[in-house]
C-alpha cells in the first residue's frame, strides 16, 4: 500500500474513532443520573429561573438525538461550554492553558525516553550481574511510588531542605513570562533570547516533568530490556560477533536498531499515561496547565471544563497515536499492509 | 477414598505451585509484603493505638515521637492509626475494582472471541471506544460526574478498566479457540456456556491471572490518585491517597511526616502485588523465563 493511502485510511479511522469518543463523552453526560443543567450552572446559580433557562439555552428540552447534534455542532465551532468559575469561556482558558501541559508533557517524554533507552540497553547488556538487578530495581520502583508522592518528596527535599530549586509553578514571580509565540516557555524564551527566563522555566520544570516522567521510564525501561534481549540472541548478532566486530557496534548499531522499533510503536500509548498522570503533577507542582484546571473545576464542582479538558486531551491522544503510526509506517513499510 | 486422592493432588499441586512461585527472591518479598499489609489491614483495630479519627487539637502537627510513631497530623490525628486503618479501604477498593473489571471484561472478551461475526465486531468496537481514552483521564470524568464518594471512584475505575480484560481475554480466546479440544466439545455437543466456561476459559487463566494481579497494585494507586485529587473518599475516613492531600501544604514549611508514611505504604503495596505479578508471570509462562 502506498504511504498516501495508509495515512488517510489511518486518518479517517482517528476521525471515526473521535466521534465515538464524542458519543461517549456525550452520553457521560445526558445519561448519567444527575441534571445537567444544575452541573453546568453550578451550585451558587441554582434557582430554578436559572435552571429553566439553561436548559433552553442547552436544548435539553429536545430529545436526545438533537441535542446531540447541537453539542457536536457547538463543538465544531469551538463553542466547549462557560466556566462559570473562572467566568470565561472555556474554550478561552484552554487555550491558554494547553501550552503549559504540553511543554510539560513534551520534556517528561524526552526524559523517558532518554533515560528508559540507556538504562534499558545497559541492563540487557550487563544482563545477570549486579547493575542488572539494580536497573530493574529501580523499574519496580518507578512503576510503584505514586507520582504525586515523589513529587512532594523532592519538593521538600529540594526546595525545604537543600532550597536549590524553586518554589512550585511555572515561574518565579519577579520573573515576567517571554513574548508569545508557541506558548512554550522554554522555547519562546531561546527564541527570543532572554536567557535569565529560559533559566528560570528550566529550574520549574526540571522536578514536575522528573516526576511525571517516573513511571513511563520504568515502563520504557523494561520494554527495551526485553526487546534487546530478544534482539541480542538473533542469528545477525551472532554473525556480527563472530566477524569480529566491536561491541558498541553490535549493541548499538545491530541490536538497538532492531529493538526500538517495536518501542516506537508503543511510544503513542505511552503519551497516554503522562496526559493522565500530568494531571496530578500538575495539581502538585501547581503548574497552570489544562490538569491543574481540570481539577480546580473539580473542586468547584464546575463541570464543563473537566468535561472540555477530556475531549482535549483524549483528541490530543488520539493525534499523537495517529503521528506515531505514521512514524512507524515510514520506519517498517510491513505494517501498511496491516491496517 | 478417590476423592481424597483427588484433594491431596491438588493440594500438592498447590503447595509445589507455591513453593515454586517463591523460590525467586523478588515473588518472595511481594508476598511477604502482601501478607503484610493484609495482615494489618484485617487486624487494624487491634493494632493502631489511637482512634483514627480522633481530633485532638492541642497536639496538632507533633512530629514522630515515642507517643505517636509517624506523627500527628493538622488536627492532631494519630498518623501510625490513620496510616493501618488506611490499609483497609485502599485493599479492599483496589481488589473490588479489579474483580469487577476482570469478571465484566473477561465474560464480554470470552462472548465476543467465542461467537465471532457480528457479536465479535460490536462487542470489539465498543471496546475500542473506550481504550481511546487515557484511562485516568476517563475515569476523573466519570468520577466528577457522579460526584465524590469511594463507590463513585471505584465504578470510575470499573468503567475505564474493564476493556483491558476484554481485549485480552478475546485475543487469548480467539487462539484456544484454535484446538481440537474445543472442536470436539462442541461435536459431541456441549452447550455454549459449557464450552467457555469449562473448555475455553480455564485455559486463558494463566494470561488473565498475571494481567490482574499487577492490576490490584495499579488500582491501589489509581484509587490513591483519585482521593489525591478529591475525587474518592471524603474526610476525615483514612485512606492514603487523601491523607497525602491533607498534607500537601504542609511540605512546604517541613512537616514531612504528614505525607512521608502513608506514601511508603502505598508504594509498598503497589510494589508488592507487582513482584509478585512479574513471579507468577515468570512461572506461569515458562517460554519466558529463560530470558
Amino acid at each position: 500500500m502506498k504511504l498516501i493511502y495508509f495515512v488517510l485510511k489511518r486518518f479517517l479511522m482517528m476521525v471515526g474513532v473521535f466521534f465515538s469518543v464524542l458519543v461517549l463523552t456525550f452520553i457521560v453526560s445526558r445519561v448519567i443520573p444527575g441534571d445537567p443543567a444544575f452541573l453546568f450552572a453550578g451550585p451558587q446559580r441554582a434557582d430554578p429561573q436559572t435552571l429553566e433557562n439553561i436548559r433552553r439555552m442547552m436544548g435539553l428540552d429536545k430529545p436526545l438525538h438533537e441535542q446531540f447534534f447541537y453539542y457536536v455542532w457547538g463543538l465544531l465551532r469551538g463553542d466547549l461550554g462557560f466556566s462559570w468559575h473562572t467566568g470565561r469561556p472555556v474554550i478561552k482558558d484552554i487555550l491558554q492553558r494547553f501550552p503549559a501541559t504540553l511543554e510539560l508533557t513534551l520534556v517528561a517524554m524526552g526524559m523517558s525516553i532518554i533515560f528508559g533507552i540507556s538504562l534499558g540497553v545497559f541492563s540487557s547488556v550487563k544482563r545477570g550481574k549486579k547493575i542488572d538487578y539494580i536497573v530493574r530495581l529501580i523499574a519496580f520502583m518507578g512503576a510503584s511510588i505514586p507520582s504525586f508522592w515523589l513529587g512532594l518528596m523532592l519538593i521538600l527535599m529540594f526546595f525545604y531542605y537543600l532550597g536549590l530549586l524553586p518554589s512550585p509553578g511555572r515561574l518565579s514571580i519577579y520573573v515576567s513570562p517571554p513574548k508569545h509565540i508557541t506558548g512554550l516557555y522554554l522555547l519562546d524564551s531561546l527564541l527570543t533570547g532572554n536567557f535569565t527566563t529560559f533559566v528560570d522555566a528550566l529550574a520549574h520544570i526540571i522536578l514536575p516533568a522528573f516526576c511525571l516522567s517516573w513511571g513511563l521510564t520504568a515502563h520504557i525501561l523494561r520494554l527495551t530490556r526485553g526487546s534487546m534481549l530478544e534482539a541480542l540472541q538473533q542469528p545477525y548478532i551472532v554473525f556480527a560477533k563472530s566477524k569480529g566486530l566491536p561491541e558498541k557496534v553490535i549493541v548499538y548499531k545491530h541490536a538497538l536498531r532492531n529493538a526500538l522499533i517495536p518501542i516506537v510503536s508503543w511510544t503513542g500509548m505511552a503519551f497516554a499515561s503522562l496526559l493522565g498522570g500530568a494531571i496530578v503533577i500538575e495539581y502538585v507542582f501547581n503548574w497552570p496547565g489544562m490538569g491543574l484546571y481540570m481539577v480546580e473545576s473539580i473542586f468547584s464542582f464546575d463541570y464543563a471544563p473537566v468535561l472540555a479538558c477530556t475531549l482535549v486531551i483524549t483528541f490530543s491522544f488520539l493525534l499523537a497515536n495517529f503521528i506515531v503510526d505514521i512514524i512507524y509506517a515510514i520506519i517498517d513499510p510491513r505494517v501498511r499492509e496491516v491496517l | 477414598m478417590r476423592r481424597l486422592q483427588q484433594g491431596m493432588e491438588t493440594f500438592q499441586r498447590t503447595y509445589l505451585f507455591i513453593k515454586k512461585l517463591l523460590k525467586d527472591p523478588a515473588g518472595l518479598i511481594g508476598f511477604l509484603i502482601l501478607c503484610f499489609m493484609i495482615f494489618i489491614a484485617i487486624f487494624a483495630p487491634l493494632i493502631a493505638p489511637y482512634d483514627p479519627t480522633a481530633v485532638n487539637m492541642q497536639e496538632r502537627l507533633q512530629p514522630p515521637s515515642g507517643i505517636h510513631w509517624f506523627g500527628t497530623d493538622n488536627v492532631g490525628r494519630d498518623i501510625f492509626s490513620r496510616v493501618i486503618f488506611g490499609a483497609r479501604i485502599t485493599l479492599t477498593a483496589g481488589i473490588m475494582v479489579v474483580v469487577m473489571a476482570l469478571s465484566v471484561g473477561t465474560l464480554l472478551g470470552a462472548i465476543a472471541g467465542y461467537f465471532g461475526g457480528i457479536t465479535n465486531d460490536i462487542i470489539m468496537r465498543i471496546t475500542d471506544i473506550f481504550l481511546s481514552f487515557p484511562s485516568l483521564v476517563l475515569a476523573i470524568l466519570i468520577a466528577a460526574t457522579l460526584g465524590p464518594g469511594l463507590y463513585n471512584a471505584m465504578v470510575a475505575l470499573l468503567v475505564s478498566w474493564w476493556p483491558w480484560y476484554t481485549r485480552l481475554t478475546q485475543g487469548q480466546v480467539l487462539s484456544v479457540r484454535q484446538n481440537y479440544y474445543v472442536e470436539s466439545a462442541i461435536a459431541v455437543g456441549c452447550s455454549n456456556p459449557r464450552v467457555i466456561f469449562k473448555h475455553i476459559l480455564p485455559n486463558c487463566l494463566s494470561a488473565i491471572i498475571v494481567q490482574a494481579t499487577m492490576d490490584f497494585g495499579y488500582a491501589v494507586l489509581a484509587t490513591a490518585s483519585l482521593s489525591f485529587i478529591g475525587l474518592g473518599v471524603r474526610p476525615p475516613t483514612p485512606e492514603w491517597g487523601i491523607m497525602i492531600n491533607e498534607g500537601r501544604m504542609y511540605v512546604l514549611s517541613g512537616q514531612w511526616w504528614m505525607i512521608f508514611f502513608p506514601g511508603i505504604f502505598l508504594a509498598l503495596t503497589v510494589l508488592g502485588f507487582l513482584l509478585l505479578g512479574d513471579r507468577l508471570n515468570e512461572v506461569l509462562n515458562p517460554r519466558l523465563e529463560k530470558r
